[in-house]
């Protein structure tokens, strides 16, 4: 991306907020509004919710998770600030996923005493985080709910894998390295503009469009592809290898 | 930039091969050593999204079949942490867009370097508890 297309692309959603703040903007085009700027910041979302892919969470509900977030800080940002609009969404995004976590319930087996635990983490963490006006620490904690340090650690940690196939590393030999960091700025680096995404995604036989939507748009596992299009995972990797590969080159023009 | 080299004894350090299937062991130590430095659950879990995006940087650009070391240890009162691995680039690569967005929201600075043959990559975060995550 080029600094004047990001120049270009910071003017635009300037504009943008300079409307959403202003009072004097009908309701109708607010809403509009909102979405815009939604919309062009979903690709974030994306990279964010794909740093969590690997905890056993489907990536459709963690995407949602984080554009949740992003709508709140779309709502609160004040362009006045001086701050740009990415870095100030990145922690509002990011709690709305931690938040997803800790609200979903877990799976994995653990043993009784820790389960036991987790209530009294939780209400302590909640009480504390009221009191002190900001997030406690794993000591303060441990105070608090009178357990030991390392059972909050624990406890913690426990909380990132929620079920089995989390802790368990992928047997995915096969899979590009882009794939399997779930980025798709690997693959499409430097690129977010959706239009320009959905431009080099034309360029792509139907099949490959299909699969390379369906990996980093939509999320699916390489298996969960191959059963959809009816080919086997060996191949989907393949072909997901060889588009990719394209992509770039196509980049790099 | 802190090196690798120049981090002092008291440095915490977990190296594993340059595979994604091993970031998840980064984050765990991350974590621990954020929990020790006495820094709250938020911070704690903003490390482990910030030594995800550096070690994740380092596995992209590294050679194939080498180790990642990840070196964490606290100083003037921030958490640093220095992930490097061989790497056979002239420069150190540019992070891709969203990793530098999402590091320079969460922790601050982020500095890269090439260092005898390795790519470093370094962040460090201040330990204030007042600040409101």
């Amino acid at each position: 991306m080029t600094p004047a297309s990001t120049e270009a692309r910071r003017k635009a959603e300037d504009a943008l907020f300079a409307q959403l703040t202003d009072p004097h903007t009908p309701d109708e085009q607010r809403a509009l509004i909102r979405d815009e700027l939604v919309e062009m910041h979903l690709p974030l979302v994306r990279h964010i919710a794909s740093r969590y892919a690997d905890r056993g969470e489907p990536m459709d509900d963690l995407v949602q998770a984080g554009s949740l977030g992003l709508v709140q800080a779309v709502d609160r940002f004040d362009p006045s600030r001086g701050v740009a609009f990415a870095s100030f969404a990145v922690p509002t995004i990011v709690g709305a996923i931690r938040r997803y976590f800790r609200d979903s319930t877990w799976t994995v087996k653990v043993p009784r005493r820790v389960q036991e635990s987790r209530g009294r983490i939780d209400a302590a963490h909640d009480a504390l985080a009221q009191e002190l006006g900001r997030s406690p620490t794993v000591a303060e904690i441990a105070e608090r709910a009178d357990i030991d340090e390392q059972d909050v650690l624990d406890s913690l940690e426990l909380s990132h894998a929620r079920n089995t196939r989390s802790l368990t590393p992928e047997d995915d030999d096969d899979t590009p390295l882009a794939d399997r960091l779930g980025d798709v700025d690997a693959a499409l680096s430097g690129v977010d503009d959706q239009e320009t995404v959905r431009a080099m995604l034309a360029t792509l036989p139907e099949r490959e469009r299909a699969i390379v939507t369906m990996r980093f748009l939509d999320g699916m596992s390489q298996s969960q592809i191959a059963e959809r299009v009816g080919i086997s995972q060996m191949h989907v990797s393949r072909l997901l290898t060889r588009s990719l590969a394209r992509l770039r080159s196509e980049l790099s023009d | 930039m802190p090196h690798m080299f120049d981090a002092p004894t008291t440095a915490v350090e977990v190296g594993f091969p340059a595979d994604t299937a091993n970031m998840s062991i980064a984050r765990t130590v991350a974590a621990a050593v954020a929990a020790r430095a006495d820094l709250t659950i938020d911070q704690i879990e903003d490390v482990r999204l910030a030594v995800d995006e550096a070690v994740a940087y380092v596995i992209t650009h590294a050679n194939e079949d080498t180790r990642v070391r990840c070196r964490m240890w606290v100083a003037d009162g921030s958490l640093h942490a220095v992930v490097s691995g061989p790497t056979s680039a002239a420069a150190p690569p540019d992070l891709a867009p969203f990793s530098l967005t999402v590091l320079t929201a969460l922790v601050g600075e982020v500095d890269t370097d090439l260092h005898d043959g390795d790519l470093v990559i370094h962040w460090s975060l201040a330990r204030d508890h007042s600040v409101n995550a």
